[in-house]
């Protein structure tokens, strides 16, 4: 219903741009529809590329024009637009792991194709792209956007045997992690909650498994994605950093499929069919990892990986599972629906020390429908609930403290390239957070833990957005894009007043007001530009430029080191302003080879108001007046990344440097809830020198070799500087915040694939067989100790705490995972 | 899983920091009687090792009325008032003022001595613990626990109470051999028992006026200070809510369980600014404190175990002044 209201609402908003009614409605007659243009002249040639088997749209396919040795490649909805001379042409359509599919075209008008692409007998020669001339970093309108498909990453080192795309981001440049067990990661220096997360569309509150250590996206049902770091394209929002947009799989619509992984670590599997041929399908996943199979493999000696394992960690437990599910039905050629749920648990115990539980759950259903030859809607709705515990499980004062969030969510999204050069998006969003309340309650029966309970905000979320793509000759490609969003804090709930002339505190309310449920409390909104340009210099050089201004209406408050799965997410309150971005990129893209070498350099600003900070000591949890402990701060990143990258040949891979810092500034018109003064100091996620070098060699048919390189600098820390006595006590004295590093972050893995068939093992049906492939990766194979945190402990007996290192791998992980599919 | 991760390892490292010194550290307090009342001034050391004194400084202590009363600096670094000079009474509110040298001025926030205080009792529990030998094995050795009973006074106000304990024990030289020689000495060793465990408790999180059996440090092994009679004496401390939030922080930062949930350190803010620069506080704090002591004793005809007379062996049982915090003279509570 929406998807047809707005649908009608953005036909009449572009009517007035549309150069004739009649021609608009011919266009859409027959994709064959040849114009009255006159040849050499400029017509658009447009369309979209998926899977043949499962109708996906394929996110990153190559689509290459051979005479003109230029190309580009499809958005995560599938959907590319070239602007070429009428003419004759040879095109090459590529996705990895797919069959390469040639068409000749005559190009004589305005044009559009659906392009469907079949799987392809994999072998890792043959999945090797041929991007010679394809050029779609040069001449791609947004800089700073990472597309990699799932097959480019089966190649690259594994960590714990599993493909892991959050793990395959921090490779790419700009892109960092705290360290190993740390949940999510930073974009250009931001916060890991200022990331939109998307799995096929709908938001994710936390990507990441236990420990960091894997992603919540399961590799057999995940197509690739889509990384937007530099330019937020309009139809994203309500997230300050980045897009991470990761598309998910429906099943086979033509025959049953089993695939799936067993390795050290974890095990998979994956089962897919059609339940109408050629109509519906499903997919059913499950994955899951659990502790106890490493200690049975380890046993008494504890010696495996050449790691002292303490006596607490055989205490201790870890384990997830998640699961995937999806109906897809294809109503007819032009419209599909497509129901899907992911579901996931973890639970994570030090020893009787502490623990941790948390679960994803989502279900999202989907209307994809190519309205028109010229016109694609997406109309989508979601619901989703995070919830997660933190427990101390032993003592008097065992306790466990609950919290969670959720969302229902609707979206519609318009695609339309009806008009002369012009590439039209359209869309509207509407998302309601509801908040759980924070309970406390004791862990066990002889806990003197009271319950506690304290009720936390709630809010909704709405954006209309609307984005045009102009291509100007073939010089000159402009993106412009306009988002407004608008939020509503949302009863019930208390809203305290404080003493204006006073730092807000328990001690310094005046008086108070209650709402009901569903009452406004307090609302924001804007306007948010995108803006976003390709200036090509040459066939092999551009430059590109962008300015957007993004708005974040969610903030996961977190004091520790890295958030962790039990932080709470708060929406804006009145104390509590949205955070807002504005965010610069100016990009020099260069190929040389014929497009076998890429070069880039990328330097980037970010100026953040409103940045959710803490003051020192603040109390976090169970807070029922939060405010009084947080405080609006300014945030600034900037910094520059380099990139080199070999596209073809037996040698890929790349190699990428950023130089960048990020600061914050938290002043206040009270000293004491200045932090460092009021002056600037570097953000938590403030690494300045990250080099990367990623690299792969096809050493024979099946094979391949692969390695990792990355140095980073040490994160910030604030440490002890001195010391002093009070009423016979040792009280340390600590830096200013974040004013020292942990030692520098250096890491080297090798992996090596062997892809297809290593069983030679055909079963007795001629068309079908077992493809299978195994991977060996060495992760960390230096043993080096990086530092995670640095933490200040005492020893028994000592009064002064001492600088401890936390490595959470210490040491070279080596992992074997075979997979299948048949 | 976990053993690749959370095993990971811990160990001590050596950081390359910028040490900063030159930070004025205050300590101490005007509280609920004649005095003397001492203040002790210093300056961080670049290296983590106890700052060094600070001397001529002009210390005054501000009370009611804006009556001011100098302090006299006894030792480097230590500024007193003499007994009798000023009489802290409970609701009155102090601060003090602080000159330096280089002519900066440093002014506590004032405070008001809390009008109510608990009254402690002292219980010590004597037992077994069990500590490790050289040989890694465990021992059972004896201890003694501390533990007190308090009982709070009606009061509207909630009250922010902390705890410390200190224990006296005696010392008694060797007997001279030569009876023309003069007798020997008896040292009374003061000790500030586990003084990084904090004991804090507000009253508004309580259900009834009595604290009953609150452990409040970790057990002290019996050894031969506890020949002659071994005093502990439990002190409790009604302090002003900013003062607890300052004990609060200083607990959360000495005491982090390290892992990588701790919440992020910090600098403890005191009471004590900078009178032209808000942003420059001074380390340390100026309390003011209601006080209230209660004293039990143990002898070894009470404990469960052959106690020796540590002399004749060390040289201080020639002069028990060589020992650290000892004096000849005797507190009146032994």
């Amino acid at each position: 219903m929406l998807s047809h209201i707005s649908l009608i609402v953005a036909l009449f908003t572009l009517w007035p741009a549309i150069p004739g009614s009649d021609q608009w409605i011919s266009r859409h007659t027959s994709n064959d529809f040849i114009s009255h243009t006159e040849i050499n002249e400029d017509v658009r040639l447009s369309g979209r590329v998926t899977d043949s088997v499962t109708g996906n749209p394929l996110q990153g396919a190559t689509i290459y024009i051979v005479e003109l040795r230029r190309g580009t490649s499809t958005d995560s909805d599938g959907f590319f637009t070239l602007t070429l001379p009428a003419n004759e042409y040879t095109i090459r359509i590529q996705y990895l792991g797919m069959e390469t599919r040639v068409e000749e075209i005559v190009l004589s008008g305005n044009r559009w194709l659906d392009l469907e692409l079949s799987e392809q007998d994999t072998d890792l020669d043959e999945i090797v792209v041929e991007g010679v001339g394809f050029a779609d970093n040069i001449r791609g309108a947004v800089t700073g956007v990472e597309v990699v498909s799932i097959t480019d990453l089966t190649r690259l080192p594994q960590f714990m045997g599993e493909i892991d795309i959050v793990q395959s981001l921090t490779a790419l440049p700009g892109v960092q992690t705290v360290g190993e067990g740390a949940s999510g990661f930073n974009v250009r220096g931001g916060r890991e909650d200022q990331n939109l997360v998307l799995m096929d569309g709908a938001p994710i509150f936390n990507s990441s498994h236990v420990l960091g250590l894997f992603s919540v996206f399961n590799p057999d049902v995940t197509d690739g994605y889509a990384l937007y770091k530099g330019h937020m394209p309009e139809r994203f929002g309500g997230r300050l950093s980045s897009v991470l947009d990761v598309s998910m799989r429906s099943g086979s619509m033509e025959e049953f499929k089993v695939s799936g992984g067993l390795g050290l670590y974890s095990a998979r599997l994956m089962i897919e069919g059609p339940i109408i041929n050629e109509k519906t399908s499903f997919l059913l996943s499950g994955r899951g990892a659990a502790s106890g199979v490493i200690f049975a493999i380890s046993g008494k000696g504890r010696d495996l990986m050449r790691i002292s394992l303490p006596a607490d960690v055989y205490g201790s437990s870890a384990r997830y599972y998640d699961n995937n599910a999806n109906i897809t039905h294809r109503l007819n050629r032009n419209n599909t629906l497509s129901l899907s749920y992911y579901g996931s648990s973890d639970f994570f115990r030090l020893d009787r020390d502490f623990g941790y539980s948390w679960g994803n759950q989502i279900g999202s259903f989907k209307w994809s429908s190519t309205v028109t030859d010229n016109l694609y809607s997406e109309f989508s709705a979601a619901k989703n609930r995070y919830s997660s515990s933190f427990f101390t499980p032993d003592g008097p004062d065992a306790f466990l403290l609950k919290t969670g969030i959720g969302y229902d969510r609707l979206s519609e999204h318009l695609f339309y390239t009806g008009i002369e050069n012009m590439t039209i998006t359209t869309g509207a969003e509407w998302t309601r957070y509801k908040s759980d309340a924070e309970k406390m309650a004791p862990y066990h029966d002889n806990s003197v833990v009271a319950d506690q309970r304290v009720e936390k905000d709630s809010g909704q979320e709405f954006a209309i957005y609307v984005g045009n793509e102009i291509e100007f000759g073939t010089s000159i490609l402009f993106t412009i894009g306009l988002r407004y969003s608008h939020f509503d804090q949302l009863g019930p709930g208390t809203v305290f007043d404080y003493e204006k002339s006073q730092p807000r505190s328990m001690n310094t309310v005046t008086g108070s007001a209650n709402y009901s449920s569903g009452d406004k409390i307090v609302s924001y909104n804007g306007f948010e530009p995108r803006i976003s340009s390709r200036i090509s210099i040459t066939d092999n050089s551009s430059i590109k430029l962008s300015y957007n201004r993004t708005r974040q209406y969610i903030h996961q408050i977190s004091n520790s080191t890295s958030p962790t799965p039990a932080d709470i997410w708060q929406v804006s309150t009145q104390y509590l302003p949205p955070q807002k971005s504005d965010n610069y990129s100016l990009g020099y893209f260069r190929n040389f080879a014929d497009g076998e070498w890429e070069t880039s350099i990328d330097f980037y600003y970010r100026d953040v108001d409103d940045l959710v900070e803490y003051i020192d000591f603040a109390d976090l949890f169970l807070n029922p007046q939060i405010e009084t402990d947080l405080i609006s701060a300014r945030g600034r990143a900037y910094g520059s990344e380099f990139n080199i990258r070999k596209r073809s040949g037996k040698w890929t891979g790349w190699l990428s440097y950023t130089l960048g810092r990020t600061l914050v500034k938290a002043d206040s018109n009270f000293p004491e809830r200045r932090i460092n003064r009021g002056d600037w100091f570097p953000s938590n996620y403030d690494q300045p020198h990250n080099f990367n070098l990623t690299a792969v060699r096809s050493i024979s048919e099946n094979s391949a070799f692969s390695f990792n390189f990355i140095w980073r600098s040490g994160r910030p820390i604030t440490a002890i500087n001195s010391n002093y006595l009070d009423n016979g006590t040792t009280v340390p004295v600590f830096s200013d915040r974040n004013s020292e590093r942990i030692p520098d972050y250096i890491r080297l893995d090798i992996s090596f694939t062997i892809a297809d068939n290593i069983w030679k093992y055909r079963v007795p049906n001629p068309n079908r067989r077992i493809s299978d492939s195994a991977n060996i990766t060495f992760y960390n194979i230096l043993g080096r100790r990086n530092a995670f945190s640095v933490f200040y402990k005492r020893a028994p007996g000592a009064s002064v705490p001492s600088p401890n290192r936390l490595s959470v791998l210490g040491a070279m992980i080596p992992s074997f995972t075979y997979n299948f599919n048949f | 899983m976990i053993g690749v991760s959370v095993s990971g390892c811990v160990d001590e490292i050596n950081l390359d920091i910028d040490r900063e010194g030159g930070k004025l550290v205050v300590s101490g307090g005007i509280y609920d009687h004649n005095g003397p009342f001492t203040v002790e001034l210093a300056i961080t050391n670049d290296v983590v090792t106890v700052p060094l004194p600070l001397s001529k400084a002009n210390v005054t202590l501000i009370g009611p009325n804006e009556i001011r009363y100098p302090y006299l600096e006894t030792d480097p670094g230590v500024y007193s008032i003499p007994f009798g000079m000023v009489d802290g009474r409970r609701g009155d509110t102090y601060h003090i003022e602080i000159e330096l040298p280089d002519g900066r001025v440093y002014r506590s926030i004032p405070e008001m001595i809390p009008q109510f205080n608990g009254v402690p009792e002292t219980i010590l529990d004597v037992g077994f613990i069990q500590e490790p030998a050289a040989n890694g094995r465990l021992l059972d050795v004896p201890a003694v626990s501390i533990l007190a009973s308090t009982e709070l006074p009606d009061h509207d106000e909630p009250l922010f109470l902390k705890w410390d304990v200190e224990s006296v024990y005696a010392f008694r030289e060797n007997e001279p051999a030569n009876p023309a020689a003069p007798p020997a000495n008896t040292c009374y060793i003061t000790r500030k028992t586990d003084t990084q465990t904090i004991n804090l408790i507000r009253s508004d999180e309580l259900s009834s006026n009595f604290i009953e059996n609150q452990p409040l440090v970790t057990k002290t092994i019996i050894r031969d200070q506890f020949y002659i009679r071994h005093v502990f004496g439990v002190t409790v401390s009604s302090v002003s809510e900013r003062r607890y939030l300052y004990w609060q922080n200083v607990d959360e930062i000495i005491n982090q369980s390290g892992t990588i949930f701790d919440a992020p350190p910090a600098t403890v803010r005191g009471n004590i600014i900078n009178a032209e620069d808000e942003n420059d506080f001074a380390l340390g704090y100026f309390e003011a404190a209601a006080k209230n002591s209660a004293y039990d004793f143990v002898t070894r005809a009470d404990l469960p175990v052959f106690i020796p007379n540590p002399c004749p062996g060390p040289s201080e049982c020639n002069n028990c002044l060589l020992i650290e915090d000892s004096s000849l003279e005797r507190p009146d509570f032994f």
